[in-house]
């Protein structure tokens, strides 16, 4: 491992800046690194902050978001990139996907011509040229008669063929990293499954790494070797996708997939993490979770956690993750 | 045999397409619909977009009327009312949609947004008949009397649907419809409001028809399930039965294409419907009379582009409207 890592992530803080000159702390002593062609899910609910880390990759922040640590993309500081720097970046090395194709797309524009503009723009390519690369990129994405698609309107199209075309658009600069945000969420389970299947498809071929930013434990099984567990702006835990989903580390894990919905032969209530996620202004004392932990003890709310990593590729910010563990 | 507490009789409801610049067109969101839900069950039923869901929920409710059919609530027929009956009606079936945050009055105290649907009653009660009815709701969805003077947007999204079931059981309802209800809501929260919507049927007898797209939501509290495409119900049985050996091949599908927890990576390959089956549809009868779902379907055969098959009955308590529901019983689960 002698090369640079393709994404790596160090010890980024993002914090809010209030009205009255105040700082409200969002991201903590956040690390990541991604390898090229990795798959990588980031779970996490709402009010977990993981919105605001894609946002921070992509350079994107809110000019209220005040961020430090470091961001490196292949090796190169992107929080250093002036906006033009990060332009090119982002048209060029990262695509990105949204959750809701519809207001992601340019409604007054062919779908063909904002797949083309980015190869224009980036690329330098004609028109002419860009518009038959759209065509290309069209039927990667499986929209059939591609020729005839290109020029139509996105509301032309159904929610599962727009995200295609959203797809198509982040792809088309053959980015090395691709980062999704929720996209499949407003999609119907049958076409979630085949835009998923795209989306696995073009990222194997093209050698392309993914991060993928889900509340949706089963589209992370289905999309990604690698998980990380994200909760009130804190890595809970993190590791192979099947290892933490099978044997937890974090109770706030386990608490999750406790609570995904299954028939109870039985008949007794589902289990719940009791409470809801705190507001950022409101988290407990210690660790962010302690407050509806099941498992809490007194030193949990002593301190805040270290993130440890008590097994190779596994990584837990918990405890008494680090007392129970068999070595 | 006891009466059901809602039985929907053949229930089409079409809309009128096009407008100013396209051709008119008539869509059919609800097509030749029947099902019977009986008292103080959870009724569950299943679809994707554009299946007919939301446009039942909304007949149910009398925020629409059917083209034909009929919708038989409590005995009396939810269109033959006058406006003063259905009004009366109205506290007997109340809804809980999908948006907390939309279906909230973000200008008013959670105590008078949950008050509101007993201006319906007849008997209107008292100020402090009110205020102890709101409470005591309150307090049968886990929330608290001194949260009854906050506002929408001091709660959390789970919090907020609590609310909206409290405004939609305050009338003592016989039915509640919930479109999408705990959709929008986190993971760790959707349990509770699901286990808030069992105990209601178990201790206050509420029938609940319950919407979602979420198969596993469903598998998770309902009684029965309807299965729903392009307007017509598919099959329908008890949940349980339904999801553990489904008789209709939309159903499988549906089921195979759902994410979960235990299925790592990619999928193993589904099998394609027949291309014989795909080509049928041009040369078999005239178009509309074959199945709905043939273009999809794996075991789509000629008999399915020539005649649309109905709702029958294969096993005690199991309907689907699939010529091969008995291939589908003898297939491997």
């Amino acid at each position: 491992m002698s090369a640079a890592p393709l994404l790596s992530v160090e010890n980024l803080d993002i914090a809010m800046r209030l009205p009255d000159g105040g700082r409200l702390p969002i991201v903590k002593d956040f690390s990541l690194t991604l390898q090229a062609g990795d798959t990588l899910g980031i779970v996490g609910e709402s009010g977990s902050g993981k919105s605001l880390l894609s946002l921070a990759v992509m350079g994107l922040l809110p000019p209220a978001a005040i961020a430090s640590g470091r961001i490196l993309l292949e090796g190169r500081d992107l929080m250093a990139l002036d906006d033009d720097g990060m332009s090119r970046v982002r048209g060029r090395r990262i695509g990105m996907i949204f959750q809701e194709p519809m207001t992601a797309l340019n409604p007054a524009m062919t779908v063909g011509d904002q797949i083309a503009e980015g190869l224009v723009r980036h690329e330098k390519l004609s028109w002419k040229a860009a518009r038959e690369a759209a065509v290309d990129l069209l039927d990667r994405v499986r929209i059939p008669d591609p020729r005839a698609r290109a020029k139509a309107y996105p509301h032309q199209m159904s929610g599962g063929q727009r995200q295609r075309v959203g797809i198509a658009i982040a792809v088309a600069m053959r980015p090395a990293l691709m980062i999704a945000d929720e996209p499949t969420t407003a999609l119907d389970v049958t076409v979630q499954a085949e835009v998923l299947e795209i989306l696995d498809d073009l990222c194997a071929r093209e050698g392309m790494a993914l991060m993928l930013i889900s509340h949706d434990l089963g589209v992370i099984a289905r999309m990604c070797a690698r998980t990380l567990v994200l909760y009130a702006g804190r890595r809970m835990e993190e590791g192979d996708t099947r290892g933490v989903l099978t044997e937890p580390l974090n109770p706030y894990t386990r608490g999750l997939l406790r609570a995904v919905p299954r028939r109870r032969v039985d008949g007794a209530p589902l289990d719940t993490i009791p409470g809801t996620v705190p507001g950022f202004a409101r988290l407990p004392e210690g660790c962010v979770f302690s407050d509806r932990c099941g498992d809490v003890v007194a030193a949990c709310r002593a301190g805040e956690p270290a993130w440890t990593q008590p097994r190779p590729n596994r990584g837990v910010r918990c405890i008494r993750a680090q007392q129970e563990m068999p070595a | 045999m006891k009466t059901p507490l809602i039985d929907i009789r053949r229930l089409t409801r079409d809309y009128a397409g096009g407008g100013l610049f396209a051709r008119p067109s008539l869509t059919r969101a609800l097509d030749d619909l029947t099902m019977t839900v009986e008292a103080g069950t959870i009724h569950g039923i299943v679809g994707e977009s554009g299946c007919g869901k939301s446009t039942l929920a909304r007949i149910l409710m009398a925020l629409d009327r059917p083209t034909s059919g009929d919708v038989i609530l409590d005995g009396a027929s939810l269109f033959d009312l006058s406006p003063k009956e259905l009004m009366r009606k109205r506290r007997d079936f109340q809804m809980v949609f999908q948006d907390p945050f939309g279906s909230l009055d973000p200008r008013q105290r959670v105590a008078r947004i949950v008050a509101e649907p007993l201006h319906v009653l007849d008997e209107k009660p008292s100020r402090a008949a009110r205020r102890e009815r709101v409470m005591a709701m309150l307090e049968a969805v886990g929330l608290n009397a001194a949260q009854a003077e906050r506002y929408p947007h001091e709660f959390s999204g789970g919090q907020r649907q609590r609310i909206a079931i409290a405004r939609a059981l305050i009338t003592e309802p016989k039915l509640v419809v919930a479109d999408e209800a705990v959709s929008a809501l986190d993971l760790s929260v959707q349990a509770q409001v699901l286990n808030l919507i069992t105990r209601l049927k178990r201790e206050r007898g509420v029938t609940f028809l319950f919407i979602t797209h979420n198969l596993a939501v469903v598998d998770a509290v309902a009684d029965q399930v309807g299965v729903m495409y392009r307007g017509r119900l598919v099959e329908s049985g008890p949940a349980r039965a339904v999801f553990e050996r489904p008789l209709h091949p939309y159903t499988r599908v549906l089921a195979d294409a759902e994410p979960s927890v235990t299925k790592f990576g990619r999928p193993p390959a589904r099998p394609a419907p027949p291309a014989a089956a795909l080509a049928a549809p041009l040369t078999h009868g005239p178009p509309g009379q074959g199945c709905a779902f043939l273009p999809r379907c794996p075991l789509a055969g000629p008999r399915c582009a020539a005649e649309a098959p109905v709702l029958r009955q294969v096993l005690p308590g199991r309907q689907t409207a699939c010529h091969h529901a008995e291939q589908m019983l003898c297939a491997p689960a």
